[in-house]
């Protein structure tokens, strides 16, 4: 081998080494730099600093790797190589830098036979793998660090420490045990999904029946765990404590007491909610005028949370008239789901064989369930829709040849004209002078005036055709709270304010009382849609005459007796808000169990209480400030605080909550 | 224009969107006459209709709902039920059919126990016969169960669903919304007022 390939092997195994030891210094600092980061997370959620991403952490061995790989940079030289194995091997006298030097012409081969001689193989070994060996070493030791951290950051150290010392005859106070909980959900076997595994959780979030295993460090005994007001067993797995339990169906906590320590969980059950089934074809009922022939295709859409299992479509048909019907109940397209969350189902119903008749109904709706064979299965239906075959007597009279369109609808159709022409107007307003269209809206604002008075007809049953628009002024006997219509008299409301703008030429404003009054009469039109016998008879009974105690006649009194809402959970739970955070004064050790508790006890009751409630105790937990999720918890049972319109003068004494 | 703090019972029957709800318009006018004669309830003179997808059904301390055609509630309606009978309020159902394999029941009784819960029967010596006037054999039978209507049967009991020791909702395959039926004018020319139970169950209602 000649001195030049000598230093060219050299070269190429110091690459090698470089690249290595980079790579292993790279893994060092990261290891050092994640189990840094975890020691100064487990102090942190005492102290409140956190820790940093671990990116950061990997960014740190790249970093300290390239560094290696710069400092190392030299072995791209081979002249560098060579005068780095002659210091390895200073008897060489340079003879290896002089002969594998390409430029040197003089007499290499003594220098080569001299190369020869040596045993400069067995001195270079040790040198070209010493770097390696260090970085290697620091791996070893970081590797063992941050184990060392993650037992830290897991709670177990003390136990560790404690089980180590007595080992050696030490004997220390066994540490709190219930410290860096790990709590394993196994969701019921019909949902098919997954183990899943919470680190020291302050609360346990899991379907009805799932079993859950909760595993602490040390040893079981002493230590007592009861779910709710049953006390459960404790077990022992390998050198950990280990209890299990079964989610029940209402929020609980689990109580988990360890000499003077003591904590608490909050079992939060989610429910496998029923499936979700909508029949969007076809999209209303029907009134056939004839027996009809043909066929009807229908289709729903199913979903649900876990899995859905079967569907099918459910046609019943009732024949009769009077006080006697008949009704027979069937269905088709029967549908396996196979546990997917959401599917279609299909069906066509031929109506020759049914036999309609007139004045037969047909009702379809389509019915799923769910593949809970724990506490179900749930069984949902969609909304129904009816077909009817109309009487031939329903269009043979008079009154319906002379009917007018209802009413209703009529003001319906004029409130969306009266909304495009305001909205047309409001186009062309550049193009016009400031009184022209102030007069133009004030157009608009006549013919809203108009459809208000009839709507107002509507409202209070007066006759149209004997009432114009002089009917507004007896408010004393028609109180406009006392009516039943709540739409009507929203859009009546709007009207009102549309008007009084669209007179002013304020059709900016106008319009958004429109479209409030065409939604609230299009919410009456669809609330009137049903009925197969017409308007009921209005009997009003004299309750003065009745009595004998007046002479007055009975008037017509659509009053709703308005009784006070029983609200009285929020109430109660802002009760127990107040004496939980009063805690944090008078009792700070038992401050964030008692709003653990608490969120237990309203997880059913209020949810959205129950959530904020959780935030505030993860920050607690964490030493953070919890005021926002308190505030949240607050409004979730108060509701926000009124903030009065700015845009309207008057707010204060008519702002008066509903 | 505010509310007034004394409120008078308004008798309320629920729409609901399938079927025929309407089919006993005078049963409501029936009862307020008789609410008027034997008690001193304060009463609105007539009846209101309320939707019972609608929120305002919520303000009626008792709903009165029946019908001879299939009852398929929305979700809607299912939830304001719920929401009724969670608030406190009653619900009165009646089969119009009189006939327990008729096509109102089998509906009717499904959309209870989907919407609530199954109904019970309802013991006859319960507090409801006894709300005002004493009714000692339970329910009062109607002619319809009498003269072969329906299923021909004499039903013994009234059923219901229970919340805590109190009818939440009351069941009847009496078919009293045959029975009541007829102008309140009409009532002089009975031998003996049929609607004595039905003040029962509104005292009851609004009593419990």
């Amino acid at each position: 081998m000649t001195a030049e390939h000598r230093v060219a092997r050299t070269q190429s195994q110091l690459c090698v080494v470089l690249i290595v030891s980079a790579l292993l210094w790279t893994g060092a600092v990261l290891l050092a730099a994640l189990a840094l980061e975890l020691v100064v997370g487990a102090w942190s959620r005492a102290g409140g600093i956190g820790g940093w991403n671990w990116k950061i952490a990997l960014a740190l061995g790249v970093l300290s790797g390239c560094w290696v790989l710069w400092r190392g940079r030299y072995v791209f030289s081979k002249r560098r190589v060579a005068l780095w194995m002659e210091e390895r091997y200073p008897a060489l006298q340079y003879a290896l830098v002089t002969a594998s030097d390409p430029l040197v012409t003089a007499d290499k081969a003594s220098l080569e036979s001299e190369i020869d001689r040596s045993n400069i193989d067995t001195f270079l070994r040790p040198a070209v793998l010493t770097p390696v060996i260090y970085a290697g070493v620091a791996l070893s030791v970081m590797a063992g660090a941050f184990a060392a951290a993650l037992t830290l950051a897991s709670g177990r150290s003390d136990i560790i420490v404690h089980d180590a010392l007595q080992k050696i005859g030490v004997s220390t106070p066994v540490p709190n045990r219930l410290l860096g909980l790990s709590v394993r959900m196994k969701p019921p076997g019909y949902t098919g999904r997954e183990v899943s595994t919470l680190d020291d959780p302050s609360a346990v979030t899991a379907l009805i029946g799932s079993n859950v295993t909760l595993v602490g460090n040390g040893k079981p005994d002493g230590i007592v765990a009861r779910l709710g007001d049953r006390q459960m067993e404790v077990n022992s797995v390998g050198r950990k404590w280990t209890t299990q339990f079964t989610v029940p169906s209402s929020p609980t906590t689990v109580s988990l007491l360890d000499r003077n320590y003591d904590r608490v969980l909050a079992i939060i059950p989610v429910v496998d909610r029923p499936p979700t089934v909508v029949l969007t074809q076809p999209t209303r009922d029907t009134v056939w005028r004839h027996v009809p022939a043909g066929s009807i295709d229908f289709v729903a859409r199913a979903t649900d949370d876990v899995g859905l299992s079967s569907g099918h479509i459910e046609y019943t048909v009732t024949t009769g008239s009077g006080e006697i019907f008949k009704s027979r109940t069937s269905s088709l397209g029967d549908i396996r789901f196979g546990s997917e969350a959401s599917g279609q189902l299909r069906a066509s119903i031929a109506l020759q064989p049914l036999g309609l008749t007139e004045g037969a109904i047909l009702s379809v709706r389509a019915v799923v369930s769910d593949n809970n064979t724990l506490t179900g299965p749930s069984i949902s239906t969609s909304d129904t829709r009816t077909f009817r075959v109309a009487r031939a007597d329903e269009y043979d009279s008079l009154a319906v040849e002379a009917a007018p369109p209802p009413p209703t609808e009529r003001s319906l159709l004029t409130q969306r004209m009266l909304i495009v022409s305001a909205e047309s107007l409001l186009k062309k307003r550049p193009a016009l002078a400031p009184h022209d269209f102030v007069v133009s809206s004030g157009h608009i604002g006549a013919d809203q005036a108009d459809l208000r008075k009839k709507v107002y007809n509507i409202l209070y049953e007066q006759d149209e055709a004997g009432g114009d628009g002089g009917v507004e002024g007896d408010d004393e006997e028609l109180d406009p709270q006392l009516v039943l219509n709540h739409d009507l008299k929203q859009a009546y409301d709007a009207m009102w304010d549309a008007e009084r703008s669209l007179n002013i030429g304020e059709i900016n404003i106008a319009l958004p009382f429109m479209r409030k009054a065409a939604s609230a009469l299009d919410r009456a039109r669809l609330a009137n849609r049903l009925y197969l016998r017409g308007r009921a008879p209005r009997v009003v009974v004299n309750i003065e005459k009745v009595r004998l105690t007046g002479k007055d006649k009975g008037q017509q009194n659509t009053a709703a007796g308005s009784r006070p809402r029983a609200d009285t959970v929020s109430a109660q739970l802002n009760r127990l808000l107040d004496a939980a955070l009063a805690m944090e004064t008078s009792d700070p050790a038992h401050f964030i169990d008692a709003l653990i508790r608490l969120r237990a006890q309203s997880a059913a009751t209020n949810p959205p209480f129950a959530a904020s409630l959780g935030e505030a105790v993860d920050s607690l937990r964490a030493g953070k400030d919890a005021r926002s999720s308190l505030t949240r918890a607050r409004r979730a049972l108060l509701g926000a605080p009124r903030v009065g319109d700015p845009s309207l003068p008057w707010n204060g004494v008519w702002g008066v909550p509903q | 224009m505010g509310r007034s703090t004394v409120t008078r019972f308004v008798f309320c029957t629920g729409q609901y969107d399938s079927g025929d709800w309407d089919s006993a318009p005078l049963v409501p006018a029936n009862l307020i006459d008789s609410l008027a004669q034997y008690t001193s309830i304060s009463l609105a003179p007539s009846g209101v209709n309320v939707p019972l997808a609608s929120d305002a059904i919520l303000e009626y301390p008792l709903v009165y709902i029946t019908g001879h055609l299939p009852v398929r509630f929305s979700a809607a309606e299912r939830g304001n039920i719920r929401r009724l009978v969670d608030r406190g309020g009653m619900i009165f159902v009646d089969d119009h059919n009189h006939d327990v394999d008729g096509v109102f029941h089998k509906t009717a009784t499904e959309e209870i126990t989907v919407a609530l819960s199954k109904p019970v029967d309802i013991p006859n010596n319960h507090e409801l016969y006894r709300a005002f006037f004493n009714f000692e054999n339970g329910p009062p039978t109607t002619s319809q169960e009498l003269n072969g209507w329906g299923d021909n049967l004499v039903h013994k009991n009234l059923q219901g669903v229970m919340r805590d020791d109190h009818i939440a909702l009351l069941y009847s395959s009496k078919d009293y919304s045959s029975e009541w039926n007829y102008h309140p004018e009409s009532k002089r020319f009975n031998a003996i007022d049929n609607t004595k139970f039905g003040v029962n169950i509104v005292v009851y209602a609004l009593t419990r």
